[in-house]
């Protein structure tokens, strides 16, 4: 019994872990650039991001659909996700506001108008306390 | 009462391979830690490892010591591997003797505890993967050189925290009967049992701790593997309820253990669990870095390792040392003690303090728990879509998290009040025992110790959360 258990345990174990490894296909196809500002941002007050979307040949990407999530870098914190919605020219505007103090990781997460899909880390911000 | 002996559970539990299956499914878990924190996504908030072990694995363990007790231990998955690499390879050599004790695990508490914060390990994937990893490998390296339990007994830092922390479970492996005990001779619950008598081989372990039901007290070294409830052949073994945290201020002699008050090991190691909890704890809010931009000017230097050194050696050496000091030399003085020197008085009370030392480590793990408790959903879906190379369980969820912060901090406080009104009633019955005339007196400095402990885990808990980690001296 117990060996019949460690295999069904070990099968389990190894379709999961399989699927662990393998890696989102990534695009390489899509650049993106991030500019926040206050670069230092305070909890709870506003970070104006604004992401800029090319293409392969450094072409404005217009009409996708944008997202920015911010996450902590402890795992278990609640993100703060917002839509970046278009201003043209392959510009897309976010604004967040960060929780709480400590290291965020920035993620835009794209489906382009023929519908790529791009998640991947953008940035990293240091939030503090004001006052 | 004995949990043995309900219709359901109970049945469960005495089944044979019941320890087994619980040590598969925590190996399928961290397998899938390991390799999801080797191979997967480099962002702790998307990575299983990080998210398993770091937010729901703390938090459930130590929920599962207040509610029953050492659940985790009983299925520990090294020693699944353990017990694997025994069958091709059986240990002959005896631990030293000079280190039987728990001062290699303190240390190794203390190192992982030191480790933790200066590389926020709880924000490096990979990290978490190898530590996973050096924990199965240094179990079976040595166990499979020395016999029994020994990295269970003497190494394992995780195992430590779990036995001080179980002293305060509602649940503990007792006997049913003493007198069937007194008249046993096989005493199988330690030796092992056998199908014929020696020299036949055994086939069922008794305690690899040591610990003889008949002369065991409570629940320090108990590792709840139920090895001596199969190893008994009069049945006579009860998982029973029990005052937690009572056998604190129990002085008999203990199996294995011997006397609490004979153990400045493990009078070290509960300080170390009370006042790790605070340090882990602070390390996680915005005062901290004020702490240590100080220290970093008083001391010259911008090393992270000697700054959180010096509030190591401060806040788990020196504060520890001088408050329980301070506390015997004032209960030696109000109550007039001439028998007992200042350290007899600090070995003594030293264990009441380990329930509010609990009560912190549960409160800082239940904050992660109750509050990230949903983000395994979109990890699991975002690890699905890395399998599938599309969203076979849906998009993630990534604003499932769990309860907001400040929702959670009336259950912290109402956690550390817990704990220190456990403190307080343990510290209460050891006055009682020691000082029957002058038991408030006795009690007054180490209530005033807990009491302030307690108001400084408030505080720190009240704190606005500032978690740093970007990886090695980010």
């Amino acid at each position: 019994m117990p060996h019949r258990l460690a295999l069904i345990v070990a099968l389990v174990a190894a379709v999961t872990a399989g699927g662990a490894c393998r890696r989102a296909p990534t695009s390489a196809d899509i650049t993106i650039g991030l500019t926040v500002t206050p670069q230092a941002p305070v909890v709870g007050e506003a970070v104006a991001a604004q992401l800029s979307l090319r293409d392969m040949r450094q072409r404005p990407i217009a009409g996708a659909t944008v997202q920015l999530e911010a996450h902590m870098t402890h795992p278990g914190m609640a993100p703060v996700i917002e839509p970046a919605p278009d201003r043209g020219g392959g510009q897309y505007d976010a604004s967040l506001s960060l929780t709480m103090a400590g290291d965020w990781v920035l993620f835009a997460d794209v489906r382009t108008a023929d519908g790529q899909r791009v998640r991947k880390e953008i940035g990293r911000l240091t939030a503090r306390h004001g006052g | 009462m004995d949990v043995l002996r309900w219709p359901v559970i109970g049945r469960a539990l005495r089944w044979r391979h019941a320890r087994t299956t619980m040590q598969l499914v925590l190996l399928a878990l961290a397998v899938v830690v390991v390799l999801h924190g080797l191979f997967g996504p480099e962002i702790a908030s998307s990575n299983l490892s990080t998210v398993l072990v770091w937010v729901h694995y703390r938090g459930l363990l130590a929920v599962a010591l207040l509610a029953v007790g050492n659940l985790f231990c009983a299925g520990c998955p090294f020693i699944r591997v353990r017990d694997w690499g025994r069958l091709i390879h059986a240990p002959r050599l005896h631990w030293p003797k000079w280190l039987r004790g728990k001062w290699v695990a303190l240390l190794l508490l203390v190192a992982v505890l030191f480790t933790y914060e200066l590389f926020d390990l709880w924000s490096l994937p990979r990290a978490t993967a190898w530590l996973v990893l050096a924990y199965f490998g240094a179990a079976l390296v040595v166990d499979l050189v020395f016999t029994g339990a020994t990295f269970c007994r003497y190494l394992c830092p995780i195992g430590q925290f779990n036995f001080v922390a179980s002293t305060v479970s509602p649940f503990e492996l007792r006997v049913r009967d003493a007198g069937t005990c007194g008249a046993c001779r096989t005493e199988d619950c330690i030796a092992g049992h056998r199908a014929a008598p020696a020299p036949a081989p055994i086939v069922q372990r008794g305690c690899e701790l040591g610990l003889f039901l008949p002369s065991k007290v409570g629940n320090l070294d108990c590792t709840f593997c139920l090895d001596c409830v199969q190893a008994c052949p009069h049945d006579n073994i009860a998982i029973a309820p029990r005052a937690p945290g009572i056998e604190l201020a129990d002085t008999r002699r203990r199996s294995a253990i011997g006397r609490l008050a004979n153990r400045p090991d493990l009078a070290a190691l509960v300080l170390v669990f009370v006042f790790g909890a605070l340090v882990n704890a602070f390390a996680m809010v915005t005062p901290v870095r004020g702490v240590e931009q100080w220290l970093s000017r008083a001391l010259g230097t911008r090393s992270e390792t000697v700054v959180l050194g010096a509030i190591f050696v401060v806040a788990l050496g020196i504060v520890p040392a001088v408050l329980v000091g301070a506390a015997a030399a004032a209960t030696k003085r109000l109550t007039g003690d001439r028998v007992r020197s200042t350290g007899q008085i600090v070995m003594r009370y030293v264990f009441g303090l380990a329930p509010f030392g609990f009560g912190a480590w549960l409160a800082h793990y239940a904050f992660h728990l109750l509050t990230g408790i949903l983000v395994v959903v979109p990890v699991v879906q975002s690890a699905a879509i890395d399998l599938a190379g599309r969203a076979v369980l849906g998009e993630p969820l990534w604003r499932w998290a769990g309860m907001r912060p400040g929702h959670v901090f009336p259950i912290q406080t109402g956690l550390i009040l817990l704990g220190t009104i456990g403190s307080l009633g343990v510290l209460s019955l050891i006055a009682s025992q020691d000082e029957p005339d002058r038991a408030e007196r006795a009690l007054v400095p180490w209530a005033l110790v807990v009491l302030a402990l307690c108001a400084f885990a408030i505080w720190v808990m009240y704190q606005p959360m500032e978690m740093r980690g970007l990886g090695a001296g980010g």
